[in-house]
């Protein structure tokens, strides 16, 4: 990020140092604020990520471990689809709430087992020699039914129900807390940005009266949604989709 | 005017004039440089510093910061840290306002990030010591110390600095905050009250004149 003042100019795009530099320019404050302005930039940033004001779908391809696990990225907030790349497409694993997720020992060292096999009951036809009710053909799903994964949140991680995974690359569609160094921050939330850190600032000086840190947190709302809008405006044709929802062609008689 | 100017004035000053008769006489100029170095220090802290504070304009200060561009970076390794030595003794202020810049030798652009003392452990603890690779300094008495962000390639870097009155050269220009210059004076008797009167034998007794 070193080189980001050549790289930001006139750019749709800007990084985290640029919204600092420019809170800084607009509240006069030196360089002695600058690692705090910062992280509150980030602070700010992570908030309009975590509460979907900005949309930050990002996807990265993991490597299974030995035990079937893959730990998720460090910005990670939510997954949207968990799936592995086959013949040239995009292929879905299917959700299994059934899995049983690892044990946790003595001083959080993670016990692994391996996980393999398959959907027991459900996807044996036939269970000794007799028609198995449990099977319901429809448990399949769309997606890739021959491996199976479920989050351990409380872990981090993803746990896959499959043999032969490990070293496979599983690709992860997830909501990213949109933090590292290569963040990229539309020029449009800066406003919202600023109002962040004015807040934050305002709301721990004690010289400041009631009501002008009222103001400054009212800014920071008011900053906040008019992004949410922007971010999450309806294009012409959803509009004209609404629009048209209630109107019926009658019978030609 | 030159800190030469400045001290042959007071010692014209000191010699006659004005001056309170019992500080009439000569002083040694290291003497007169050191109380002069006292007054100046207190006037950038109580007139130019709060002045710079209460405005929000830290540019008041610019006019008493020197630049020395190549300042070696060392290698300090039972810490596992690099350090430089500041090359001069420094006015003091709040949040180590005495060191006003520190960047790259050739490039103002890469400002390096002022870091409390103490405070490494909150921020290498939070998302921004891996977001932002610029390096921090924090400073140690005569030295300032460098984040692992500074890279082992860099071997000096450029330092603005408020020197001290003592550690400035005969010919270097002295700044007194404006409409203070009389006020140097005044302070400066001040300071030299108390002083014991000039030796006029060469017995080495203290207890003679």
């Amino acid at each position: 990020m070193n080189g980001s003042n050549q790289n930001t100019q006139n750019a749709a795009y800007v990084d985290m140092e640029y919204v600092a530099s420019q809170v800084r320019l607009r509240m006069n404050l030196d360089n002695r604020w600058h690692e705090k302005i910062l992280q509150f930039v980030i602070d700010g940033f992570a908030e309009l990520n975590l509460n979907d004001t900005i949309p930050n779908v990002t996807t990265a391809e993991l490597t299974v471990d030995s035990t079937n696990i893959v730990d998720f990225p460090r910005d990670y907030v939510e997954y949207i689809s968990i799936g592995v790349r086959f013949g040239g497409r995009y292929i879905p694993l299917v959700l299994n709430t059934n899995i049983v997720l690892p044990t946790i020992s003595s001083c959080g060292e993670i016990e692994r087992e391996i996980f393999t096999g398959t959907n027991g009951a459900f996807d044996d036809k036939t269970r000794d020699g007799y028609f198995n009710p449990d099977y319901r053909s429809y448990t399949v799903g769309g997606a890739f039914s021959d491996a199976y994964y479920r989050i351990d949140h409380k872990g981090g991680r993803i746990i896959f129900l499959t043999e032969n995974f490990t070293g496979l690359e599983v690709i992860l569609q997830y909501k990213s807390l949109g933090i590292s160094d290569q963040t990229c921050i539309p020029r449009a939330s800066i406003p919202a940005l600023r109002a962040y850190v004015q807040w934050t600032l305002n709301n721990n000086d004690r010289t400041l009266s009631e009501t002008r840190i009222e103001t400054s947190r009212r800014e920071w709302i008011r900053e906040r949604n008019k992004l949410y809008a922007v971010n999450h405006a309806l294009t012409s044709e959803e509009i004209m989709d609404i629009m048209r929802t209630h109107t019926h062609r009658g019978l030609k008689g | 005017m030159t800190k030469r100017n400045l001290i042959d004035l007071l010692k014209h000053r000191l010699a006659g004039g004005d001056c309170p008769q019992e500080l009439k006489g000569k002083y040694h100029p290291k003497i007169l440089e050191k109380h002069i170095e006292i007054v100046q220090n207190y006037l950038i802290k109580t007139v130019a510093y709060r002045e710079a504070e209460k405005q929000n304009d830290w540019g008041l200060l610019d006019a008493y910061t020197k630049t020395y561009p190549n300042v070696a970076v060392n290698f300090d390794e039972e810490r596992n840290e690099y350090y430089c030595d500041i090359p001069i003794s420094i006015v003091d202020l709040p949040q180590n306002r005495g060191i006003r810049f520190i960047s790259d030798r050739q490039n103002q652009a890469v400002q390096y990030i002022y870091r409390d003392n103490n405070s490494v452990d909150i921020f290498s603890n939070l998302d921004i010591d891996r977001v932002s690779t610029k390096p921090r300094w924090y400073r140690e008495s005569d030295k300032v110390f460098f984040s692992r962000h500074l890279s082992s390639l860099i071997n000096g870097v450029l330092m603005k600095l408020i020197p001290a009155f003592s550690s400035l050269e005969d010919n270097d220009e002295v700044s007194i905050p404006s409409a203070y210059a009389k006020s140097i004076f005044d302070l400066v008797f001040q300071s030299l009250m108390g002083m014991p009167p000039e030796k006029m034998s060469n017995d080495n007794n203290s207890n003679v004149p």
